[in-house]
């Protein structure tokens, strides 16, 4: 997607001895502890591990919601820690994409409008045929008009990932953007997102503690106590059902 | 469920304290008109009761009229009724009083505020005055005076100088002989005191030499008051005067000023109360949404096992509760307010520096009374709604209040309006009270209505706010649709506010637009003389002057009262008000119709009446009078003419009338013809001899009369400023609920992208918005109830309808920027909001 070989040549996102500590002196939590990592462009990564390990934190520091206590986050070429409110603001809007679990939406606004959001927001017009690609491969053609509250929780998360989608960012975060739905529509969702990364050359992170989710991706990182501690490539659903059943040992 | 309450609560101190906030701004203004009114009633009364301490007994004349706050105007007796009191048994002590209007001036500067009292008296030595010497001598013979020490402080004068005192006998020059203290303060409630000896003023400031109006006795100590009081009369055996208690001259006083002050009051508590409505919308408002904010909790509540009952009554403690958090907190800020008001009048003079604050518990306890009753009532509704929350809403997400019963509530509205518009109609033909309902179904209208247009306003106005801002306008004109209910609550609580101030500004311009015209028509005078002060009026000395210098044609115009009846009617005589003037002035200077007679047939044993005053009471032409004056003195009056204006009351009475009634009168007016520069001349010069007066053009004098009508309407409007406050808090409060229950959605849309900015924006746009639908709302409200207002009293004397074009823009400008000014601190705590707090899932 981008012509400067030399950013294609960059992760998509990285984080270096990335340490995240909340509360202070007795109270001090580490939620992150050291964490390295790169994420490649145009794969669809999956973070796992139990609650508590960190996988949140990492995400929301990564994406620029949150800021490290020690370390650095890069998205493409660009450190965060370097930039103000404003241009986290600009970064997120348009380098970054975000799937939550729940309260992914604005309810006043129509399906389509939520799609544009973060293009209305930057008040650029948008590439209307990447849109219109977007919105086809989620299958929302139809529901356009419809408000959210008119909409199913699948259908919901479509939009969601379409707005995701639609300004064309470095990187898409998702948090457990499954972990409302059922499993049918939930596969229904992460097909649609495995073909954003496939079929549209995109790139998701996406925090889940669902294995058969996580089956997905083309990766799966493994968090506990703020570090990693494991990752596996093309995995099944059993394989890393297996591993986390070690962490509860 | 008390302790649900309780708990629950405590657990949202935040919205407790935004909910009593609306409670507390209503029931403050509530509670500071009763500790103001009760500190104003406390002033007075010690006030008399210092002035009437050490008095015994008060003798007095028993022919009396009313006067204008039924206060008794009594005829005065001769000196030597002195002596006769004096010869009772058990007086030890008796001093002959007079007090009338005498202003104390410096140069062509008035001492003293406008408003309280500038009165002349006769020194007395004896120890039962309240007025002792500070320093300086007791005033003696005809150029000497002895002022308060509050006129001595505010005109910088001290024992020795000179000043100029003008009475209805003119003006004179006196030295300052002696500064006085009333009671121990610097003077009486703001009032100036000029004293001199007896004599002097019985012939300088009443007028009329060897009488006086009071006698004021101190008893040897032989006999109880109310003994001393028999005596007297026993002694007197004099029907034509009357003795009472100096207790009983207290009370008197009191009661009179008690009347007046109860008058303010009900003045006052109509504006409170004016405010604690556009409050109850705020806290329906709050309850509202706290109630869809609770929604799940409720239904959690529901759903394991509470009854419908104990969640609507947990509801209503909770309103108990915060009414009566908020109305105790209200009489807190009522004092402040107070507080606020006395320190104003302290620094003006009107109140000495050492008053405190008081108020009754009665005060305290119907401020709370109406503080609960109106938190209560305000959370009907919503307490219902919340019952009836379905157990399985807890399993929902965002509660979404939408308008409910939209077509009930069309119906509703549509039918209240008529209701309303046909009240109207029927009320511009018959019984004027209908125009009342009329206007007050209107209101209900709005608030029936107002949800309903809410909406597609909003609609109408996105694409305008579109293109403001593409994403902000565009979420504050949805956000303003999606909770029509709250948004309409919001502008309608504006609405009312800004109703009224067009209503009151069409009032006022009308009144104005009236009295110029009355006054262009029918005053064919090229110059006014008036008092500086309405209240000190003109010496007839000056008409006098004018009158002996060769033709000028000149009116003095005076207003007194006369006890009268028709002779017809056995009923008693009652006080009534009238314009005296001299028929042959006013031929000359007035040009009004009339029905039929004319000025030329108005002399002392006739009368005129306005035609309005002919139609209401069935006056005729040749109709009889019985008119008391205040020497009790009667005569038999004829209607001898019915004219056609609003210039004058209800009645015209020939100054031949008075002649040796003792009644003292100022006039209020002087109009002169006078065309050539010789008679501006001399019209000048003689003005310029009195200090409280003043020479003004036709013109100047009409815009004169007309700002004076400004005072009165600057005055109610800030009384109305108080209601403008709480709708401004309201918005404060709505906007800061709404961006509370949104924070998820702000957090989604601030981790997609928009800055914070744009988030102000939103909450900006959304409260322009709102504030327009109000100001649109009420301007068209207010425009209509001013409108039925001129009907219903447009046969008082108004008679010129204008509609003040430039205030409802003023109006409708000044709440938009307030609006605005108000959703800063909301929108700011939007923009602030965590992002990650704000999508954290559970």
């Amino acid at each position: 997607m981008t012509s400067d070989p030399r950013a294609d040549a960059l992760p998509a996102a990285r984080a270096i001895e990335a340490v995240k500590i909340y509360g202070r002196d007795d109270a001090e939590v580490k939620a992150l502890d050291g964490v390295t990592i790169d994420f490649e462009r145009g794969k669809f990564s999956a973070i796992m591990g139990p609650s508590g390990s960190g996988k949140s934190t990492l995400m929301h520091c990564m994406a620029g919601l949150d800021s490290l206590t020690h370390g650095s986050v890069w998205i493409g070429d660009t450190q965060l820690s370097t930039l103000n409110d404003k241009h986290l603001t600009e970064l997120r809007r348009t380098a970054v994409g975000f799937i939550f679990q729940a309260y992914n939406l604005v309810p006043t606004l129509t399906a389509y409008e939520n799609i544009t959001l973060p293009l209305l927001l930057g008040g650029t017009k948008g590439d209307q045929a990447w849109i219109d690609r977007v919105i086809d491969t989620v299958g929302l053609r139809d529901r356009l008009k419809h408000r959210p509250s008119e909409l199913s929780g699948g259908q919901q998360q479509r939009v969601a990932v379409a707005r995701a989608l639609a300004s064309q960012p470095t990187i898409i975060f998702a948090d457990e953007p499954t972990g409302n739905l059922d499993s049918r529509t939930g596969a229904e969702i992460l097909q649609f997102m495995q073909r954003a990364v496939a079929d549209l050359g995109q790139t998701i992170v996406m925090v889940t503690h669902d294995p058969v989710a996580a089956s997905y991706a083309d990766r799966v990182v493994f968090l506990a106590d703020g570090r990693i501690v494991d990752e596996m490539y093309e995995p099944t659903s059993d394989q890393v059902l297996d591993r986390m059943k070690r962490f509860g040992e | 469920m008390f302790r649900l309450s309780l708990k629950s609560i405590l657990a949202r101190k935040g919205r407790m304290i935004l909910t009593a906030l609306a409670v507390i701004a209503g029931t403050a203004f509530l509670s500071g008109v009763f500790i103001f009114t009760d500190t104003m009633r406390g002033e007075f009364n010690t006030m008399f009761g210092d002035a009437f301490a050490k008095t015994d007994a008060v003798v007095r004349s028993a022919s009396s009229v009313k006067g204008e706050f039924d206060e008794a105007r009594r005829d005065r007796m001769a000196d030597s009724m002195i002596a006769r009191v004096a010869a009772a048994p058990g007086v030890d002590e008796a001093e002959g009083g007079v007090t009338a209007i005498a202003a104390i001036t410096v140069g062509d500067k008035i001492i003293g505020q406008d408003g309280p009292p500038k009165l002349g008296t006769s020194w007395s030595p004896s120890d039962a005055s309240p007025f002792t010497l500070a320093e300086g001598t007791a005033p003696h013979g005809p150029d000497q005076v002895v002022i308060d020490r509050g006129s001595a402080k505010t005109g910088k004068l001290k024992v020795g100088d000179q000043v100029t005192i003008t009475t209805i006998k003119g003006v004179r020059q006196f030295t300052i002989t002696g500064i006085a203290t009333f009671s121990g303060r610097d003077s009486s409630l703001g009032a100036t005191w000029a004293l001199f000896d007896l004599p002097v003023a019985q012939e300088f400031v009443t007028g009329e030499p060897g009488k006086i109006d009071e006698i004021y006795v101190t008893g040897d100590g032989s006999m109880s008051d109310q003994q001393l009081v028999e005596s007297i009369q026993k002694s007197l055996n004099d029907p034509s005067v009357e003795v009472i208690t100096g207790a009983q001259m207290t009370k008197e006083n009191q009661d009179t000023i008690s009347r007046a002050l109860d008058a303010l009051m009900i003045f006052l508590v109509i504006f409170a109360l004016i405010s604690l409505f556009v409050g109850s919308f705020i806290i329906f408002n709050v309850f509202s949404i706290s109630a869809a904010q609770r929604a799940q909790e409720n239904a959690l509540l529901r759903a394991v096992g509470a009854r419908r009952s104990q969640v609507t009554l947990a509801m209503f403690t909770e309103a108990v509760i915060i009414g009566l958090i908020g109305s105790v907190l209200g009489c807190l800020g009522g004092i402040g307010l107070a507080a606020l008001v006395l320190k104003f009048l302290t620094s003006a003079n009107f109140l000495p520096s050492d008053t405190s604050l008081s108020m009754k518990p009665t005060g305290f306890v119907i401020t709370v009374i109406v503080g609960v009753v109106v938190t209560v009532l305000c959370a009907i509704v919503p307490a219902i709604r919340s019952g009836r929350v379905p157990p399985l809403a807890a399993m929902r997400d965002v509660a979404i209040d939408r308008a409910d019963m939209s077509r009930k509530r069309l119906i509703g509205g549509v039918v209240v309006l008529l209701a309303a518009i046909g009240s109207i109609a029927a009320g511009l033909t018959g019984d004027k009270q209908l125009l009342g309902l009329g206007a007050g179904l209107l209101f209900v209208t709005l608030i029936v209505l107002g949800p309903l247009l809410a909406g597609p306003f909003a609609r109408a106005l996105s694409p305008l706010f579109t293109r403001i801002s593409p994403v902000a306008g565009r979420l504050a004109a949805r956000n303003a649709e999606r909770n029509p209910k709250r948004t309409a609550l919001t502008a309608g609580a504006l609405a009312i506010v800004v109703a009224l101030v067009v209503t009151v500004a069409t009032m006022g311009a009308t009144a104005k637009a009236s009295v110029r015209q009355i006054f262009s028509e029918s005053v064919v005078a090229d110059y006014t003389v008036s008092g500086k002060q309405a209240q000190l009026g003109l010496p007839p000395t000056l008409m006098a002057e004018i009158q002996s210098a060769d033709s000028i044609d000149a009116l003095a115009w005076a207003v007194s009262f006369v006890n009268m009846k028709s002779t017809s009617s056995a009923d008693k005589p009652a006080s009534a008000r009238a314009t005296v003037l001299d028929g042959a002035q006013a031929q000359r200077i007035l040009q009004v119709n009339f029905q039929s007679g004319s000025f030329a047939a108005l002399n002392s044993d006739t009368m005129l009446v306005s035609k309005r005053n002919a139609d209401d009471n069935s006056i005729k032409v040749g109709d009889t009078y019985d008119v008391t004056t205040q020497n009790g003195v009667t005569r038999q009056v004829k209607v001898a003419g019915i004219v056609d204006t609003n210039l004058f009351g209800a009645r015209i009475l020939s100054r031949d009338l008075f002649t040796d009634s003792g009644q003292l009168m100022l006039d209020f007016a002087v109009f002169v013809k006078a065309a050539d520069p010789q008679t501006i001349t001399t019209l000048e010069q003689i003005v310029k001899k009195y200090p409280t007066a003043q020479l003004q053009s036709r013109s100047q004098y009409i815009s004169d009369q007309s700002s004076q009508i400004d005072g009165f309407l600057n005055f109610i409007y800030g009384l109305l400023g108080m209601s403008l406050f709480i709708a401004v808090i309201g918005i404060v409060i709505t906007l800061l609920l709404s961006v509370y229950e949104r924070r998820r959605e702000i957090g989604l849309t601030r981790a997609v992208g928009m800055t914070r900015r744009q988030v102000r924006a939103s909450v900006l746009l959304e409260s322009l918005l709102t504030s327009l639908l109000g100001v649109l709302l009420g301007a068209v409200l207010g425009v209509a109830l001013g409108w039925v207002v001129f009907q219903a009293i447009k046969d008082e004397g108004l008679s010129v309808y204008e509609l003040p074009m430039s205030w409802v823009i003023y109006t409708a400008v000044g709440a938009v920027l307030l609006a605005l000014a108000a959703a800063l601190w909301p929108a700011r705590k939007a923009a602030r909001s965590n992002v990650l707090e704000a999508i954290a899932t559970t």
